[in-house]
């Protein structure tokens, strides 16, 4: 994590923290592209650590060895790089339900659906109202669920925010339903629908399906979607960048892999 | 007979290891800088060494650390990626539509690599560059991106008289996703700030929003509450219009949108004149290294599009208005030029060695930067300065008339924005210099 960029920790937020960091998901920063790293044998296993937090439960937490060594406690070789088969499930996490994957598990995953909050605190909104769905009160925003009337958009200006989800099954196209609060934005914000190739880590194969902040220049803030972790990912946490030249690790659609990224803009 | 005839084909082919009758060997040609960049690593490896500056900043350390290294971490072991791209135009914005990344057509198409092209032939090469130039996805915009055509005035996005919009591509994913990206047009493109309306190609967009652009596609929420993420906001919309941080990931290092018109007479490439531009390989590997950066280290452009791609800005050059005036009071600024900042603006490129930071006078941050920084900024070339809309690396003075007017002295210190050079003209002077730099 780049010192110049501590903002992003904070952004990531409200999901399953299933291992401390270091502890339990071992050693990941030696991965490559081309071939799986496996993991390092004898490390405590995601299940000796932070329960999770959720109360959904990451049931398979993987705990096999190097290169599909089952046993010994190491981090299993499945979650990245590739062709390792370790992974012995199921020692960790509290909790029932959430199929887990296999291997290192990310700090950030979703094992299970999140409904979001059916209420919403009231609008507040004191500017002009000036553009488009321009509003002075809440009651102006009838024409969605939950309109509230709040400063946003791309001038400062009150305008009528509403919730375009409250579950993921309100999504088009498998997309996830991110509830208010949870995009690393203090205030009032809409749930609203992300894109994604999952919506729970069951639907990874085996995998983690995980939010992820946006790939390329000016992606500075927000999660945009969730993504299955993949056999070519380069990293698994942010914690991995460190050795990779930095950054944070971001699902990166060019690939379809996660990899470390920088946000700077081309130039 | 025979041996005659069989000499000639040997000379012709002027490939021919071995001559006539003992004759000194016939060489074969050497091989060009274009040709060599293409096929030797090696080659490669030695014009990036000896185009980095020679200074431990992180810019130099990355290309030193990946680019044709030889082991595990070289790029050049990444994938080669041309996309099928399709270019936005003004179709897509008819009838109020929204233009997000979501494909409404199949006219998607990667940029064809001509045989001639891959062997280095100059033509082919440059033509493949100038596609590339507003085609090849050079970073992605955000998945969030939604445009009306409303927003194209907002953000400054050009549509020129084909009905291009700001050099955005969409371009088709590994994951078989689309997403919205922009070109090097979309930076590097203007309008023309005459009559005409005709789109610059190379001139630096001075109406580019980027900040905002990829602000509001980070915000979907309240913005002003205070937070580490509306922080990056306020970065990002201080950019203001013809700005980007390309340096810091924080944002709050945004420099002036370059022209890229003068490229070819650059000793130095980066404001900050990070590397050397000792040839053409040096300004192809630049650009290859851009591009791999900008997608995560993750993929690499084919060679022939970055090498297509130097040669093409090379080129933009020849269309600079010549720095002969026949006029009377242009040809007098034009000796002003030369007597009073010669010095540093010379040769034909009117471009000079890089300066240090506190002689220039500017703000040094940028030139202070370890992402970047060694203390220097480049000279800038004064080739086509007329159609620059703001000046100095960071875009802090608005047009030659301030950047001459001597009031902007006034005050302790520097002169306002730095660059005190030229202020203390007299009034005839300073019309004539300006007159002259206008035709530029």
């Amino acid at each position: 994590m780049p010192t110049n960029r501590p903002q992003i920790l904070s952004f990531l937020f409200g999901f399953v923290l299933a291992a401390t960091a270091g502890a339990g998901c071992g050693d990941v920063t030696a991965l490559s592209i081309d071939s799986g790293s496996g993991g390092n044998s004898g490390d405590a296993g995601p299940g000796d650590v932070s329960p999770d937090t959720s109360g959904g439960g990451s049931g398979g937490n993987g705990s096999g060895g190097a290169g599909g060594d089952n046993g010994s406690g190491g981090v299993g070789g499945s979650g990245v790089g590739g062709n390792g088969t370790g992974g012995v499930g199921g020692s960790g996490g509290n909790g029932a339900g959430g199929a887990g994957g296999s291997g290192p598990v990310p700090a950030r995953h979703r094992p299970t659906a999140v409904a979001c909050a059916m209420d919403r605190p009231a609008g507040v909104c004191t500017l002009p109202a000036t553009g488009m769905g321009a509003c002075t009160a809440d009651s102006e925003c009838a024409t969605g669920q939950n309109g509230r009337c709040l400063l946003q958009g791309r001038v400062a200006a009150c305008s009528c925010s509403y919730d375009t989800c409250f579950a993921d099954t309100d999504c088009a196209a498998g997309g996830v339903c991110s509830c208010r609060g949870s995009l690393g934005l203090t205030g009032n914000t809409a749930n609203v629908c992300l894109k994604s190739n999952c919506r729970v880590d069951a639907d990874c194969g085996g995998r983690y399906c995980s939010p992820t902040l946006d790939f390329g220049c000016g992606a500075f803030i927000g999660v945009v979607g969730y993504y299955c972790h993949t056999a070519k990912d380069t990293c698994l946490d942010d914690t991995d960048c460190a050795s990779q030249g930095g950054g944070d690790c971001r699902y990166n659609p060019t690939t379809a892999a996660w990899t470390c990224v920088k946000s700077t803009c081309a130039g | 007979m025979r041996r005659l005839i069989t000499c000639a084909i040997l000379t012709s082919a002027a490939a021919a290891a071995l001559g006539c009758d003992g004759a000194p060997s016939l060489q074969p040609a050497p091989a060009t800088i274009e040709q060599r960049y293409l096929t030797e690593r090696d080659f490669r490896r030695d014009q990036m060494m000896a185009s980095l500056a020679g200074v431990e900043d992180d810019y130099a350390r990355l290309r030193r650390d990946r680019y044709a290294s030889g082991d595990g971490l070289d790029w050049d072991l990444l994938p080669a990626w041309n996309p099928p791209v399709a270019a936005l135009t003004t179709a897509d914005f008819a009838a109020g539509a929204v233009v997000t990344a979501d494909p409404p057509t199949d006219r998607f198409a990667a940029l064809p690599i001509s045989d001639a092209a891959a062997s280095a032939e100059t033509q082919a090469l440059r033509a493949l560059g100038q596609a590339a130039f507003f085609q090849f996805p050079v970073q992605l915009l955000p998945q969030t991106v939604a445009l009306t055509s409303a927003d194209l005035a907002r953000y400054g996005l050009w549509i020129d008289d084909r009905g291009g919009v700001g050099g955005i591509v969409r371009a088709q994913m590994a994951d078989g996703t689309t997403r919205l990206a922009y070109t090097c047009a979309t930076c590097h493109s203007a309008i023309n700030n005459d009559s005409s309306g005709q789109l610059v190609v190379g001139l630096g967009n001075d109406q580019l929003d980027l900040g905002a652009l990829l602000a509001d596609a980070a915000a979907p929420g309240p913005g002003p509450a205070a937070s580490p993420a509306n922080d990056s906001l306020l970065a990002l919309r201080a950019w203001g219009r013809g700005r980007v941080d390309v340096t810091t990931a924080a944002g709050t290092l945004p420099v002036r949108l370059s022209d890229l018109r003068p490229t070819r007479w650059l000793g130095h490439l980066h404001y900050e004149a990070t590397v050397q531009q000792r040839n053409l390989a040096s300004l192809a590997i630049r650009l290859e290294t851009l591009m791999i950066t900008s997608h995560g280290e993750t993929l690499r452009p084919p060679r022939a599009v970055a090498l297509g791609l130097a040669l093409f800005l090379w080129s933009l050059a020849d269309d600079l208005p010549t720095a002969e005036r026949a006029d009377a009071v242009a040809a007098q600024g034009r000796v002003v030029l030369q007597t009073r900042c010669g010095q540093c603006h010379g040769g034909v490129g009117l471009t000079g060695p890089p300066v240090a930071a506190d002689v220039v006078g500017t703000d040094p941050a940028a030139a202070l930067d370890p992402g970047r920084g060694r203390g220097l900024y480049r000279v800038p070339s004064l080739r086509g300065v007329g159609r620059r809309a703001t000046l100095l690396h960071d875009g802090s003075i608005r047009g030659l008339d301030d950047f001459l007017d001597p009031g902007r002295a006034q005050g302790p210190g520097l002169a306002a924005g730095g660059h005190p050079f030229g202020l203390d003209l007299d009034a005839a002077a300073r019309a004539s210099l300006i007159a002259y730099l206008r035709g530029l």
